[in-house]
This record gives C-alpha cells, sequence and structure tokens, in this order.
C-alpha cells in the first residue's frame, strides 16, 4: 500500500513536469514538443541534484516498462488510412527499408572511425 | 457518444491484447512478434468484422494515452543513470546520432517524395526512426497524422531489429558503441531492446541514441521537416 502510494505520487511528479513543460512551450509557442522539454528539464534537474533519482524511479519504471501499450490505441487510428495503404502500401516500401540502411551504415560507420581515429591519436602521443 | 460500458470494453479488450502479445513477445524474443504490431492488427481486424468505428475507440484511447507525456518525460531517467558512458566519448557519440539521424530522415523524405506520395504521407514517414512518443508530436507539429506516424515508426523498430545487428556485422561495424549507437539511431526503443542482447555497453548506447536523436530531431524539425518536403 505504501509502496502504491509513492509509485501513484511519483508518476503525479512526472506529470507536474510534463504539464509545466507543456504550459512553457504554448506560453512561449516554442516550436518543440513539450514531452522533449520536459525530458530536457527533468534531466537538468537530475544533473543539478535538485531532484533524486530515489523520488521518480519507483513511478518512472512501470510507465518505461509499458512505454509502448500507449502506441496501441495510436495505431489503431490507422483503421482511418485503409484505403490509403491499400492502394499506396507498396510505394512505402523503398523508402522505409533504403532510408533504414542509411541508418544504420551511416551512424556505425561514423562512429567506429571517429572512435578508432581517437585512439590512434591517444597511442601515438 | 459510446456510453461508459462500451468505453469500458475497448480499454479492457486493449490492454488484454497487450498483456498477451506482450508475453508471446517475451517468449520468442522474435521482432516480427513486437506487442504494438500484433494488438494493434488484431484490434483493427475486431473493429472492421464488428463494425466498430475509430470514433467510438477515441473516447477511450485518451484515457489510455492520458499518461503518455508523463512517461516520455521519464525517458530522461535511463539518459542520466548512462552519463558517464555518454562522456566517455562525448564527441564522436553525440555528432554520429546527429550525423545518423539527419541522414535518415534526409533520405526517408526524398525517397518518399521521388516515390510521389501525398505531402501528408511525406511529412509522417519523417520522424520513423524516433521513438513513438516524439514521434508523434514530431507529425502533429509539422502537419502530418499520428497514427501513419506511429505504423512507419513501428515497421522501422521492426525491420531494424531483424535486420540490424547482422548488416552491421556485414559492414565490419564491430565497435560495441557503434553497433548500440546505430541500433538506436534506426530502430529507437525495440533497437535498445535487440542490441540490449548483445551486451550492457550497446543497450545503454542504444537507449542514449534513442533519447539524443529525439531530441535533436525535435529541435531542426518545425523548419527542416516541411522545407525539405516542399522543396
Amino acid at each position: 500500500m505504501h509502496n502504491l502510494l509513492k509509485t501513484v505520487g511519483q508518476i503525479f511528479l512526472l506529470w507536474l513536469i510534463y504539464f509545466i513543460s507543456t504550459w512553457i512551450v504554448e506560453f512561449f509557442h516554442l516550436p518543440i514538443p513539450g514531452s522533449v522539454l520536459g525530458m530536457l528539464l527533468l534531466f537538468l534537474l537530475l544533473s543539478g541534484g535538485i531532484i533524486k533519482e530515489e523520488w521518480l524511479a519507483l513511478g518512472a519504471n512501470p510507465l518505461l516498462k509499458h512505454l509502448s501499450f500507449f502506441f496501441i490505441p495510436i495505431a489503431v487510428g490507422l483503421m482511418e488510412w485503409g484505403k490509403l495503404f491499400t492502394e499506396k502500401g507498396h510505394l512505402l516500401f523503398l523508402p522505409l527499408v533504403i532510408s533504414a540502411l542509411v541508418a544504420l551504415i551511416a551512424t556505425g560507420i561514423v562512429v567506429q572511425s571517429l572512435i578508432k581515429s581517437r585512439k590512434q591519436e591517444g597511442g601515438s602521443n | 457518444m459510446p456510453t461508459t460500458m462500451f468505453i469500458f470494453l475497448t480499454i479492457f479488450l486493449t490492454v488484454l491484447l497487450y498483456l498477451i502479445s506482450r508475453k508471446i513477445f517475451l517468449r520468442t524474443k522474435n521482432p516480427i512478434f513486437n506487442p504494438v504490431l500484433l494488438s494493434t492488427t488484431i484490434i483493427i481486424i475486431i473493429f472492421h468484422y464488428t463494425g466498430i468505428t475509430f470514433e467510438q475507440y477515441k473516447p477511450g484511447k485518451d484515457i489510455m494515452t492520458f499518461l503518455l507525456g508523463p512517461a516520455t518525460v521519464a525517458l530522461a531517467l535511463p539518459l542520466y543513470l548512462n552519463r558517464t558512458v555518454l562522456l566517455q566519448a562525448l564527441f564522436p557519440i553525440i555528432f554520429g546520432i546527429c550525423f545518423g539521424a539527419l541522414a535518415t530522415l534526409t533520405t526517408a523524405i526524398l525517397l518518399a517524395k521521388l516515390s510521389g506520395l501525398d505531402a501528408l504521407i511525406v511529412t509522417s514517414i519523417a520522424p520513423k526512426s524516433i521513438t513513438a512518443p516524439i514521434a508523434i508530436e514530431i507529425s502533429r507539429l509539422t502537419g502530418g497524422d499520428p497514427a501513419i506516424a506511429v505504423a512507419f515508426v513501428v515497421f522501422t523498430g521492426t525491420f531494424g531489429s531483424i535486420i540490424g545487428p547482422s548488416l552491421l556485422s556485414f559492414c565490419k561495424i564491430t565497435t560495441p558503441i557503434a553497433r548500440g549507437l546505430a541500433m538506436g539511431v534506426t530502430s529507437h526503443g525495440q533497437g535498445t531492446a535487440t542490441i540490449l542482447q548483445e551486451g550492457a555497453l550497446q543497450g545503454a548506447m542504444a537507449g542514449i541514441a534513442m533519447a539524443v536523436a529525439a531530441i535533436f530531431i525535435s529541435f531542426i524539425a518545425p523548419l527542416y521537416i516541411p522545407w525539405l518536403v516542399n522543396l
């Protein structure tokens, strides 16, 4: 019971950060999602030691563990686009597949060569 | 307006299918059985044959997604816990993530345009490598459709998780940091779960990549995506 109350309280704290960030984004007409600002804000509060990790872990863990649950009701919205996918579905295949290959190879090669060149520099010193 | 009982039933159905598909996924560990893909397909098939419309599902959907915002904010926690790994090679990590995220977004938009797809689809395809909660927001901000965006996010997450590890090995990308980052940039949460099986460092890197790519693309999206779509 005590833990359940703690979990609810911690989720409320996360919700409060989200609520404040969404408000800031709307008030200042910032062109970024409120949730992204909230995430940055929480990262800064944690790094600055203003919020302790223990104050949130209990509430954050179940939300993160079941994050993918939230996408199901949103993805069901696809049923409104059925016609679009039966008519144009085949055209989507190439852009999606090729751009995924580009992401894997581009990130992998750039990071690997940067790390290797740094190590070589370190070795010559 | 659907009745309270009906709303309750749609929520019950969604939660039940999620729990079952999650069990199947955890048992098989096969990316093709990811819970979002499996549950969404079954719900759409059920709705199709029973004549339930999305309009009727919406009240239940709004209740179920109420905690998505706070859950997205909570993504800061794993990023914070991995900060020491991040600081080990800050420049290669941040540069690699931003480069990869920008390269895949640009390729996706340009190829979708070349295929002659409508502006709505081209815009919704842009955030397909970004973690779903933020991809939804990006699609809203740039004139895409959140449901279409989620479909592309799940496709990319699944495809990258299936092909990623072997493609990286084929391209001689063996550094654990590079492998983790590549999987996180491409396939967000699904890629993170997949590459975590190779090791904790790879998993941590993928988590970092997922968060940093989402933040970076959020900042450039409102200007860059419409510009590229209308080019």
